[in-house]
């Protein structure tokens, strides 16, 4: 009988190992990286954008609060991007929020290359991240999207790697009206009044410091924002 | 002297005119008279029972109503959507139940009748509105229709004027349409059997010859309206009868309506956005009728080609196997046999068989991505390779594929791959 039985205990034994180890572990990432081999052309097989090119940006480790409503505006067409629109038109919420939700877990990384900029427009770019432009009303970069410009949890998204043009063909966006979030819409109100002369600047300023960037976003709560911004989970507003 | 060519005239032009008043009686008679152009603008209110209501609502999402009566972004069914035709552009109309902007005036019978007929209140419509597929809709339907509709919020949208091109912007163009190319039906379809009833659903609020079906002269639909497959708005729809299914399995296509993507195969271009918004919400039953009435259909008559046909020369394949094996075998497989539950095979795809290679340059260029259903909840996704490849090697990869199944199609040029375009 004891012949007998050992198998059956080995087996049963196997089939537990198996089925606490397969509720313990955590789901590959390789299987969201397969099901997203879209995504990859233009951002990277592990969301650090495209080597070479000027205009896709990284997506690994920023905040799924930024990533899931600019996903949802994409499908949505609140934002306009052909290529973007079309992949995610038919997608729903669930799915969207998986998809940020992958993104935002893997590591800041971005392959984005420095550009060379004049010394005296790296000079206005600095003054505009670190204390913005106060005859015009725009905030410093840094109160909201962090001293080191990782972003803040969980919706600000990082500067730092991102593409001059990215950043200029977003501020033009939202200037003229075709990027939107919800109202407030801080980053329209701050596109609106800098001076559009500046957004080059700031562009390859960025640029120019956020090749090697790898810092993950900054803890929800650590610091308050200056202004409300409609699309942030919370809206923290400093007195 | 001076009369006489007033007589000569009178004497040639009568027997002309005759013969255009005969021609046109001819043809009101075929209309079934005048009774299509009176529009019965009193009569009955829709019953608003919960039945009818729900089942109004079912037909609706069946029939895209919303797809075409809704703006991108803009209010459901508040019309509005631009149809860029190739005489002109066609506004899609307010179906919300406003009583002066949308049809919240509008008694059964007129709804009824504009259904059937394409005339209403506001005239001769554009034939943009399938109204020759849904004249097969029956009376309970259409007035379910018509409650459904009663319920979703109004919206004052005004409706937006037609900017035709000749001949379509001649006073009575679309009269003249009519006259010439519709005929009303007379009969109602029986709908007890699966096969009458995927016939129902197919040629009326399916309303699939609206893209799976060519056009004859000016946009007409074709009598009987085969579904041999067509290029309309910018895809090729894929034929749709027996041989022309067989990639499917049994029950694989009714699962591929409802948004399965059976063998990993889902819905691209406007079939995604149709089994998104409305065939997902398909019964059972009815998807199941659908398979069982489009396998029933007969195929075209095979096509005569000539003998001697252009090919795709050696280089252009060696170029299209490069392409392939660095940027679709990891997917698709070395012979395209595809990846079991992630990637689809190649073999017996549409888009590879059909002459028309729009479909597969659309993919390589743009990608894809299968609707987001509840049985396939986290598709895998076409990476687009217009970043990556030229139109050359788009080109040559199209006249590979194409070449190992198509053999009578004509190999497709990198300029043609160029003019391609558009994400609609």
């Amino acid at each position: 009988m004891p012949v007998c039985i050992m198998p059956v205990m080995t087996h049963t034994l196997i089939l537990l190992l198996a089925l606490v180890s397969g509720v313990v572990r955590a789901e590959p990432a390789s299987d969201m990286a397969e099901r997203l081999a879209a995504c990859a052309a233009c951002h990277g097989e592990q969301g650090e954008g495209r080597a070479g090119n000027e205009y896709y940006p990284h997506l690994a480790g920023k905040p799924s609060g930024y990533l899931l409503p600019q996903l949802k505006a994409f499908r949505d067409a609140r934002r306009h991007y052909a290529q973007m629109n079309w992949l995610m038109r038919n997608m729903d919420d669930t799915y969207l929020a998986r998809i940020a939700g992958y993104y935002a877990s893997l590591p800041p990384q971005s392959s984005a290359q420095p550009v060379a900029m004049m010394a005296a427009d790296a000079a206005r770019a600095r003054e505009l991240v670190e204390r913005g432009d106060p005859a015009r009303g725009v905030p410093a970069c840094a109160t909201c999207h962090g001293e080191d410009l990782s972003g803040l949890e969980p919706g600000v998204p990082a500067l730092l790697g991102l593409p001059p043009d990215y950043v200029i063909a977003q501020l033009g966006a939202w200037r003229i009206g075709t990027r939107s979030a919800t109202t407030p819409d801080c980053m329209a109100d701050i596109a609106k009044a800098l001076d559009p002369g500046d957004f080059r600047r700031l562009g390859e300023w960025l640029a120019s410091k956020g090749a090697t960037h790898s810092l993950p976003p900054a803890v929800a709560g650590s610091y308050a924002l200056p202004v409300a911004c409609g699309d942030l989970p919370t809206r923290e507003v400093q007195p | 002297m001076t009369r006489r060519p007033w007589i000569l005239m009178a004497a040639l032009m009568t027997p002309v005119l005759l013969a255009l008043l005969s021609g046109l009686l001819v043809l009101l008679a075929r209309q079934g008279g005048l009774e299509p152009f009176r529009v019965p603008t009193d009569g009955t209110l829709p019953s608003l029972s919960q039945d009818a209501i729900e089942r109004g609502r079912y037909l609706a999402t069946l029939g895209n109503c919303a797809g075409c009566h809704t703006t991108y972004g803009g209010a459901e069914l508040a019309g509005g959507y631009a149809f860029r035709t190739d005489y002109g552009v066609v506004y899609s109309t307010n179906l919300t139940p406003d009583p002066d902007h949308g049809i919240g005036a509008w008694s059964v019978e007129e709804f009824r009748h504009t259904m059937r007929h394409g005339v209403s209140r506001n005239g001769v419509l554009s034939p943009v509105f399938p109204y020759a597929s849904f004249r097969h809709l029956t009376d309970p339907d259409l007035d379910a229709l018509l409650a459904y509709l009663r319920t979703v919020p109004a919206s004052n949208a005004p409706r937006v004027a037609s900017e035709l091109s000749f001949p379509a912007n001649l006073p009575g163009s679309m009269l003249a349409w009519r006259m010439l190319y519709f005929r009303p039906l007379s009969v109602q379809p029986a709908v007890d059997v699966t096969l009458a009833r995927g016939a129902y659903l197919v040629n009326g609020i399916g309303h699939c010859a609206t893209c799976h079906a060519a056009r004859g002269s000016f946009a007409s639909q074709i009598e009987g309206h085969p579904l041999w497959g067509a290029r309309n708005a910018g895809w090729f729809a894929p034929g749709l009868h027996g041989p022309g299914l067989e990639r499917f399995d049994e029950g694989d296509l009714a699962r591929y309506l409802k948004g399965e993507a059976p063998g990993s195969v889902g819905g691209y271009g406007l079939m995604a956005d149709v089994i998104a918004r409305n065939l997902r919400h398909l019964t059972d039953n009815d998807a199941r009728a659908i398979e069982a009435w489009l396998r029933a259909l007969p195929a075209p008559p095979p096509r005569t080609r000539p003998g001697l046909r252009v090919q795709a020369s050696a280089e252009v394949l060696a170029l299209g196997g490069k392409v392939y094996a660095q940027h679709c075998a990891d997917c698709h497989g070395e012979s395209g046999e595809g990846i079991e539950h992630k990637y689809p095979s190649l073999h017996g795809s549409s888009a590879i068989t059909q002459d028309d290679p729009i479909n597969l340059v659309k993919l390589i260029r743009f990608g894809a991505v299968a609707p987001t259903t509840p049985a396939n909840p986290e598709p895998y996704t076409m990476p687009p390779f217009a970043q990556d490849l030229s139109a050359e090697e788009i080109a040559a990869v199209v006249n590979l594929l194409r070449s190992q199944t198509n053999t009578g199609a004509l190999p497709v040029s990198a300029s043609q791959v160029g003019d391609i375009g558009g994400m609609e």
